[in-house]
């Protein structure tokens, strides 16, 4: 049996209750206008995804050099005050990242120990179910939770949707913060942002389109002792290096009871 | 007719120049919030909506709420309510127009708002809920001009404005249920996701919202020779009576299976807001006052003797109203938001540029509920007079 | 009646705000002595991706339209009228010619009086803010 999405679910389930064509085809609209295109479960084409090797990231350096990279890739704003802090890819506590797995026996080095976070790029994004403008939507192509600045209008609705706590909302002019090298310069040509726009990990979707991986995959792999803490690649493809992980090693994703498909991947 | 709204005595301008100085006071601190950003607010990353969203929430139900005298009025031909109808439908009017600024106020970008209308989502609930509300703005301000021009000329209204009320009821009610679905859909946030959201939501606007059209029609018994007519009041002051008893019963229903369930994230949000939740408990005292109101204004509108007491009404209804607001309008919001997806619980309290706003938003709404009462309570006097 | 004074006065109070933004601007205007500015073309380029008089007319639409081809449907090769293909992208094409922002672009939006927010964001060649 091929399992239905939610979506199709209530595509199909609204359809028939409702007896109406006027009412049923204004939710298959809902669902095929929405983020330029559909999202839902295997409408994409092909969908990136990301291993993380939990135990390889346990090494500081490591998980410090992939964040690094990240910041000067994307210019990310460094604000410490954690009301206004920006996030892409950062880390949190394993008890905090994954809730449902945590019991009272485990000893404090496993509820504490460092865990590397980012955006899911879900199969079923709640954000992009939620956000009223399109500004956050599923990339057929390769199935990236895109942003796009120019039309964000800064509701926040997004946020309250993410489970995962994967968005930052710019609360003021982010550019103070953002780093430059000694003429003044930013460390990257990837565009600061506005305050009033929420911003996320994008999967490094302008490396990709040079055919270049993500920055913080590339971090890791160069450096000695991290090759493999980041595995990135393409679901799609049967002899990609991630499917070939997923086939073979036992992995989990937060918060599956969910339904939302995280298409970041953790061993641990 | 509009005319009435440039005349009047001493005590109207004073309340006109009130509202001026506070939309100004609003004005200022809003222009703060432009140039600077949200960061002006008290909201953060981890408590995205604050006082903003809160109150657009709790006026969505007070516009709702006129479907309470419209309903019994046309639908059940209860007369008694001739005279309070129009007085809901202005009420409605200026709080759809005050949930609408509080959405724009709220906007991390607010030259953008027209993005809502030019790339929509239809599978975004508040796409849903601009809609609905547009529409509720339209309908109430057609059929309010209509029937109160056809009663200005002591004539019947034109028959085609009968449906277009008809479509006002259950439009009323789309307008509060698209609200509460705006987070009962959020599978993140296990406190709103609940479907008796939308059933609390309405039951609760049905309290606030009459309760506060009692006020205002106390107001106009007191200061002006319009009087909607003590058995309408008297009847308002049973549907709030029954709307709170249904509120606290759905209120009931959700603590019960959230604690008897026990199960941690539906446990969370109720131990933030009641008890405090690892040492985080700004909102508790609001929450017990709230409560403690809620208990005290049911009690007394249960009996009778005190119910039907106009004086001893004013201030129940003004208890009811605060509670609901505590209720919808501090917890409800901020609870959702505690803990974080990521367990960090971050308390939330608005800061001053914040409050001004949230004042200045609701001079305007009450400006224009000034300016629309003065031509009713104007032509009234007159037809009275003649 | 009595009113036509106060009538009078309230509708020219209404249409010299109503009017605001264009003897505003009148005004302004009167600060420069109206020529227009000399915009520094790029030296070692010939034409740009589609010719002169339609940039000139054209470019925030055509800016508009990259934007979305390129963030929104990853689209990102424009073929130009005359069959040449370009990134679409304003750091990387567009200021790869134009590399001094402030003699070409700024200059001309100073004399239009237009402020596009493009580099609120946007950084020139090598990450300048």
């Amino acid at each position: 049996m091929e399992k239905k999405s939610r979506r199709t679910f209530l595509k199909e389930t609204a359809g028939a209750a409702l007896g109406l064509s006027c009412g049923g085809s204004i939710l298959t609209a809902a669902c095929t206008t929405s983020g330029e295109g559909s999202h839902g479960e295997g409408s994409v084409e092909s969908q990136w995804a990301m291993v993380i090797d939990t135990e390889k990231a346990r090494n500081p350096a490591v998980r410090e050099a992939c964040m690094e990279a990240c910041v000067r890739e994307h210019n990310v704003p460094r604000i410490d005050d954690p009301a206004e802090k920006i996030d892409w890819i950062w880390e949190e506590e394993y008890q905090h990242v994954f809730p449902d797995q945590v019991h009272d026996h485990l000893p404090d080095s496993v509820k504490e120990a460092p865990v590397l976070v980012l955006c899911n790029h879900c199969t079923n994004p709640p954000c992009v179910r939620v956000c009223p403008t399109q500004a956050t939507w599923k990339r057929e192509e390769d199935g990236i939770v895109m942003m796009d600045m120019h039309r964000c209008i800064g509701c926040r609705y997004c946020m309250a949707a993410c489970p995962y706590g994967s968005r930052s909302f710019n609360w003021r002019d982010p550019r103070q913060f953002v780093d430059t090298d000694a003429q003044g310069n930013f460390h990257s040509e990837y565009p600061t942002r506005t305050r009033g726009v929420v911003e996320k990990c994008n999967f490094c979707a302008e490396r990709l389109r040079d055919g270049l991986a993500p920055a913080c995959v590339e971090a890791v792999n160069q450096l000695p002792g991290g090759e493999g803490a980041l595995t990135f690649g393409d679901l799609s493809d049967p002899a990609s290096e991630v499917n070939r992980i997923l086939s073979s090693q036992r992995t989990i994703t937060r918060r599956v009871a969910l339904g939302t498909g995280p298409n970041v991947f953790y061993i641990v | 007719m509009l005319e009435a709204a440039f005349r009047g005595g001493k005590r109207y301008w004073i309340l006109l120049g009130v509202w001026v100085v506070l939309i100004l006071v609003g004005l200022f601190a809003w222009g703060r919030q432009f140039t600077e950003g949200l960061t002006v607010t008290g909201m953060s990353q981890d408590v995205t909506w604050g006082i903003y969203i809160a109150q657009f929430t709790f006026l969505v139900g007070v516009a709702a709420s006129a479907v309470m005298v419209v309903l019994p009025y046309y639908l059940h031909d209860y007369k008694a309510f001739g005279r309070m109808v129009i007085l809901g439908e202005g009420l409605a009017v200026s709080a759809v127009i005050m949930c609408m600024l509080f959405i724009f106020v709220d906007m991390g970008q607010p030259t953008r708002v027209t993005n809502v209308l030019l790339h929509p989502s239809l599978s975004s609930m508040m796409f849903w809920d601009s809609v609905a509300l547009g529409g509720y703005l339209v309908l109430n301000l057609i059929i309010g001009a209509v029937t109160f021009d056809a009663e200005r000329k002591e004539g019947p209204p034109p028959a085609w404005i009968k449906p277009v009320i008809i479509l006002s009821i259950p439009w009323a009610v789309s307008i509060h249920t698209v609200t509460a679905f705006l987070y009962s859909g959020l599978e993140a946030r296990s406190f709103w996701m609940t479907a008796i959201l939308a059933p609390r939501f309405l039951a609760s606007a049905f309290a606030s919202g009459p309760s506060l059209l009692i006020l205002l029609a106390l107001i106009l018994r007191g200061f002006t020779k319009f009087d909607p007519g003590k058995e309408a009041i008297q009847k308002l002051a049973v549907i709030v009576t029954y709307a709170l008893t249904v509120n606290v019963f759905f209120v009931g229903v959700e603590v019960f299976t959230a604690l008897y369930s026990d199960m941690p994230h539906h446990v969370h949000a109720f131990q933030y807001l009641f008890v405090g939740l690892h040492g985080h408990d700004a909102l508790v005292p609001w929450m017990w006052t709230g409560a403690t109101l809620t208990v005290i204004c049911l009690t007394l509108l249960l009996t009778p003797k005190v119910r039907n007491n106009l004086k001893l009404l004013g201030p129940i209804c003004a208890g009811v109203i605060a509670a609901i607001w505590i209720e919808k309008g501090v917890g409800m919001v901020v609870a959702g938001f505690v803990p974080n997806p990521l367990g960090r619980v971050t308390d939330y309290s608005p800061t001053g540029v914040e409050v001004a706003v949230t004042v200045g938003v609701y001079a305007i709404g009450f400006m224009m509920l000034t300016l629309i009462y003065k031509i009713v309570v104007n032509v009234r006097e007159r037809m009275l007079a003649a | 009646m009595g009113d036509k004074g106060k009538i009078l006065f309230g509708l020219s109070v209404f249409v010299i705000l109503v009017t605001f933004p264009f003897w505003s601007r009148l005004a302004a205007a009167g600060d420069s002595d109206g020529s227009r500015p000399e915009l520094e073309y790029p030296a070692d380029a010939t034409a740009c991706v589609e010719d002169t008089p339609y940039m000139t007319v054209n470019h925030m639409n055509l800016l508009n339209e990259w934007r979305d081809d390129l963030v929104r449907d990853g689209n990102p090769e424009y073929i130009s009228s005359t069959g040449e293909t370009y990134l679409k992208s304003l750091t990387k094409t567009c200021l790869d010619c134009h590399e001094n922002r402030d003699d070409f672009c700024t200059s001309c939006h100073d004399y239009a009086d237009v402020q596009p927010t493009c580099w609120e964001c946007h950084t020139t060649k090598g990450g300048g803010a």
